[in-house]
């Protein structure tokens, strides 16, 4: 048993907080109010090549290990989560599929250019009837000579009305449910497809969300994304994990740039005479949340080493994305009350990263659909 | 070996101060051990040499054509052969951009010892003799130990978390390097019979040819070796309020210096720039304008004497740093405090 | 044209010091990187390869640590790493850290060798111009500009007070200051190729290198902490008054 990174990793950590630090760092504050794609700092930061970390080393990858992604995700993580998001969604969701099922030419047009920054990618499962439940999916697929008509609306889609190409969840038979659900690749400039209504968000400000629509949208059969006919979700299923434990490692990120506030904070800030963090109730709270980020990363990172090994740590991954995401909810709000009436203000950052951490309780599954999940499979002993 | 050499170094017609502040602990060191303290003077300073009677026992000018103007090659030549010839326990220089040529050159020539940035010196046992040392005591009282005692020096390292005093035996040879201002140019009577030795023997050329120099006004010259520093940082805003910065430091006979905010954004010039990468300085009294006191920035100032720090934020850093806080918008404390200035000292 | 840029490998601005309990070590926390002048170096030379197809090396010396900095010049593009790695070196005197360095550098001849002005920890300054002393080369500290020419390089570099242009012949050796080059964030490539790298490694015996004596340490100390800070009160005109007040009678400034 090692717990510990191994020494390339930890350069690798290092390295990559340092680039964070230089480069994203001095523009979180700027994106947040501005709330715009900061596309200079995307070019910029896209350059280095990060995009395509997961991938093989033929595409420009560095065919990186699970563990190694998430110390990318938590280091980025720590400055903007609305960039973070961008970045991530180009890095993972937005791009597997066309990688796994793609063929060369669309390889060569979408997924080469998405991972050197040139194409803004996304994936479309939400509608406005359906979130979590995606065998309520209403985008239909309709098959015709040659390849397939979509319509529908597709919303709260990460970087939507900027993405040069989608992959989209559509259903070809709305009586089968899940058995009929596909991922389409739609490119920007299709006849019938368009950005709808971008969405005004609490936080996670600067990345651009929104809908996006399909109106008899046709695309060439080779845009099925999959070996067989509906098995989108079991496609989707090969990176679940993945996904889940993403996101709670950017809940990580977050959660350590709060804490660090935090400590900076109590050491400076002077009441009744005496730094804050020499009050027992002020500590207590550095002990708890100090308590449960260690708890939460070894969660994480656990999970993610397990699906290194190959294996498929559903129960693990899951546990992983609601815990580190519940810990920094926590963390937050502490921070927030460290601060007292300066965790109100726009001039610090707490505020911030309250609002940030928020969408992090929705996106790579709900609490409440994962806690469900979790019961069943705990108590339903399928393991 | 014995007795002390003091590099002094002149800018234009005048000697450093920390050429007299170098002469007066060589003299009050030298006083309770023994030795001579060798005024050493080479190529354009050899003309001021005057100014150095009676604050040494002896003045050594080198007078080779070579050295003047200043060539690091020529001098390190010069100063390897005089140093070999008299054999001092130690050769004091003051820090600056000159010193940082030759010092490590003249050590690896030698096989002697260097040391950059140091704030005091004294006789090993002795009281501490520098003013900006930490234990920054009673000036003058160094002495106290026989012939042949080792010297103590010290210096910040770790961007002056930790202070740490070296042990010189008195076999050794030291080359160190003296931040300004680190001791009293008052603290050992002079008066001392100076004779002057000029020595002519010939020294090697510089390898490095001079293609242009540009030497600033006298602004310019004056950060690192100011008395008073007053620095502007973020809370300055732009170069329309940098007027105000020098309105003070003209009141107050300092220089101005600028915080890397201002030089990375590109509102000041880099050379004037006080911090870990750019100037260290060590005056007697620091006045921080909107300055936050990252820790770059407190690298460079944080030997100086009296620290003030205007800020309008009291949570600012610098505040720990300095001994007089003002919480308030810089801009308009700064016009407040220079008329205060002017009518205090007319 | 082979250039070498000397790195050496300091602690964090922000790691913790502490002095032990009797004053004879100091603890310092294991946050390490590249000198920030160093890697003002490393862009430097890597500049030359760019536009003169330099061959690149780095050179560092250290006691059991170093990789960090390597790995670091190497991410950024420094093709060839090579530490003096030698337990003697561990709180060595400046002069043997140059001689080490000096020896590696001899093994096979440079055209340039560029430094750091300075490292952040004890900002001294030494290493540099010590190195080219020992190798008999010109050198011209605080490098702001740089210019290749047929068998010279032509410097910008700060002077106390101004700057001045200065011809080296080569082989020189230049210190850099802030303004000579802004360091690349190193892009993932390079960060991968900087996590597989070997490192050659060779030591103070191999390289024949004398070490100089230590110079003892009488003690280390914490900053002694400014008092407490006075904070003045009042309206602008009021507070400079009495801030002014303060600065003759009390301070004894003014």
């Amino acid at each position: 048993m090692d717990f510990r990174l191994t020494e390339e990793q930890e350069f690798f950590q290092r390295t990559v907080a340092d680039t964070v630090d230089r480069m994203i760092m001095p523009h979180v504050e700027h994106i947040d109010e501005s709330d715009e794609f900061p596309m200079e700092l995307w070019k910029e930061f896209t350059s280095l090549g990060y995009l395509g970390l997961r991938y093989p080393e033929e595409l420009g990858g560095m065919a990186a290990d699970t563990v190694t992604s998430m110390i990318f995700y938590e280091e980025l993580s720590r400055a903007s989560i609305g960039f973070a998001q961008s970045v991530i969604m180009n890095m993972l969701m937005g791009t597997h599929l066309v990688y796994r099922w793609g063929s060369d030419e669309i390889k060569e047009r979408c997924l080469l250019p998405a991972l050197r920054g040139e194409k803004i990618a996304t994936v479309c499962f939400t509608e406005d009837q359906s979130g979590s439940d995606l065998a309520g999916t209403r985008t239909s697929a309709k098959k015709v000579d040659g390849g397939w008509v979509l319509n529908g609306t597709k919303n709260w889609i990460t970087n939507g009305p900027l993405a040069d190409f989608a992959t989209v969840l559509a259903t070809t038979d709305p009586s089968k449910g899940m058995k009929a659900l596909n991922f389409f690749l739609v490119e920007k400039g299709t006849p019938g497809f368009s950005a709808g209504q971008v969405l005004h968000k609490l936080g996670c400000r600067g990345t651009v969300t929104g809908e996006l629509v399909f109106e008899d949208v046709f695309v060439p059969d080779e845009n099925l994304l999959g070996a067989e006919e509906g098995k989108g979700v079991v496609y989707l299923g090969e990176i679940l994990n993945e996904i889940r434990c993403m996101t709670g490692a950017m809940g990580m990120g977050l959660a350590r740039t709060a804490f660090d506030d935090g400590l900076d904070y109590a050491r400076k800030r002077v009441a009744f005479g005496k730094t804050i963090g020499e009050f027992q109730l002020i500590r207590s709270k550095f002990a708890e949340m100090a308590t449960e980020m260690e708890a939460a990363r070894l969660l994480l990172y656990k999970a993610a080493w397990m699906i290194d090994q190959g294996e498929q740590p559903k129960l693990e991954a899951a546990m992983a994305k609601m815990f580190c995401v519940e810990t920094c909810c926590k963390v937050v709000d502490e921070v927030t009350r460290i601060y007292g009436a300066n965790g109100f203000a726009h001039e610090y950052g707490p505020q911030r990263y309250f609002r940030d951490a928020r969408f992090l309780l929705y996106g790579g599954g709900t609490h409440e659909i994962l806690k469900n999940f979790l019961g069943k499979e705990i108590l339903g002993g399928k393991r | 070996m014995s007795g002390l050499y003091v590099i002094c170094e002149a800018r234009g017609e005048e000697f450093r101060p920390a050429t007299y502040e170098l002469l007066a602990v060589a003299r009050a060191i030298t006083a309770a051990t023994d030795g001579e303290v060798t005024a050493v003077v080479a190529g354009p300073e050899v003309a001021l040499k005057s100014k150095l009677e009676g604050l040494a026992h002896r003045v050594l000018a080198l007078t080779a054509p070579e050295l003047t103007p200043f060539s690091a090659d020529s001098w390190v030549d010069a100063l390897a052969t005089a140093i070999e010839a008299g054999s001092p326990r130690a050769v004091l220089f003051g820090e600056g951009g000159r010193t940082r040529e030759v010092m490590p050159r003249l050590a690896a020539r030698l096989g002697a010892w260097a040391l950059s940035n140091c704030v005091d010196l004294r006789v090993s046992g002795a009281a501490a003799a520098g003013a900006g040392s930490v234990e920054a005591g009673d000036s003058g009282a160094t002495g106290g130990a026989a012939d042949g005692a080792a010297l103590e020096v010290s210096r910040p390292v770790y961007g002056g978390k930790a202070y740490v005093t070296n042990l010189v035996p008195a076999d050794g040879l030291l080359l160190a390097a003296f931040r300004p201002h680190s001791f009293d140019a008052g603290m050992a009577p002079a008066g001392l019979t100076t004779a002057v030795e000029e020595v002519a023997a010939p020294v090697a050329a510089s390898r490095v040819e001079l293609v242009e120099r540009r030497e600033g006004g006298p602004r310019k010259a004056d950060l690192t070796e100011a008395a008073v520093v007053v620095t502007g940082g973020r809370g300055m805003k732009g170069p329309e309020n940098f007027g105000l910065l020098e309105d003070l430091a003209a009141a107050l006979e300092g220089a101005v210096g600028y915080s890397r905010a201002l030089v990375d954004a590109g509102l000041a010039e880099h050379a004037f720039q006080v911090g870990k990468s750019g100037k260290t300085v060590s005056p007697t009294l620091y006045i921080a304008c909107g300055v936050s006191g990252a820790i770059h920035h407190i690298m460079g100032m944080d030997t100086a004497k009296v620290v003030v720090a205007i800020n309008i934020d009291p949570t600012a850093p610098i505040f720990e740093y300095a001994d007089y806080g003002v919480v308030g918008d810089v801009l308009q404390v700064l016009p407040a405090l220079t008329e205060q200035v002017r009518a205090a000292t007319s | 044209m082979r250039v070498v840029v000397l790195v050496k490998e300091v602690p964090d601005l922000e790691a913790a010091v502490k002095v032990t309990g009797d004053g004879s070590g100091l603890e310092v926390e294991k946050r390490r990187g590249l000198n920030f002048f160093d890697e003002i170096a490393v862009e430097a030379a890597l500049k030359l390869k760019e536009s003169h197809g330099a061959v690149t090396t780095a050179v560092g010396a250290s006691a059991g640590a170093g990789v960090e900095a390597m790995r670091r010049a190497v991410a950024m593009g420094i093709e060839t790493p090579l530490l003096v790695d030698d337990p003697a070196l561990d709180g060595a005197d400046s002069l043997t850290v140059a001689r080490a360095l000096a020896a590696a550098i001899a093994l096979e001849p440079a055209d340039l060798v560029i430094a750091g002005k300075q490292a952040t920890d004890d900002e001294a300054g030494l290493v540099g111009p010590m190195v080219a002393e020992i190798l008999g080369l010109p050198c011209a500290t605080r490098a702001i500009g740089l210019e290749v020419e047929d068998g010279f390089v032509l410097v910008t570099r700060e002077i106390d007070g101004g700057e001045e242009v200065v011809r080296l012949p080569l082989p020189a050796l230049i210190t850099a200051e802030k303004g000579l080059a802004e360091p690349r964030v190193p892009g993932m490539a390079g960060t991968m190729k900087a996590m597989k790298v070997q490192i050659e490694r060779t030591d103070l015996a191999t390289l024949g290198v004398q070490a100089h004596p230590v110079l003892p340490v009488a003690a280390y100390r914490t900053v002694g902490k400014r008092p407490p800070v006075k904070m003045i009160e009042g309206e602008p005109a009021d507070a400079a008054a009495e801030l002014v007040r303060l600065l003759r009678q009390e301070a004894k400034v003014l």
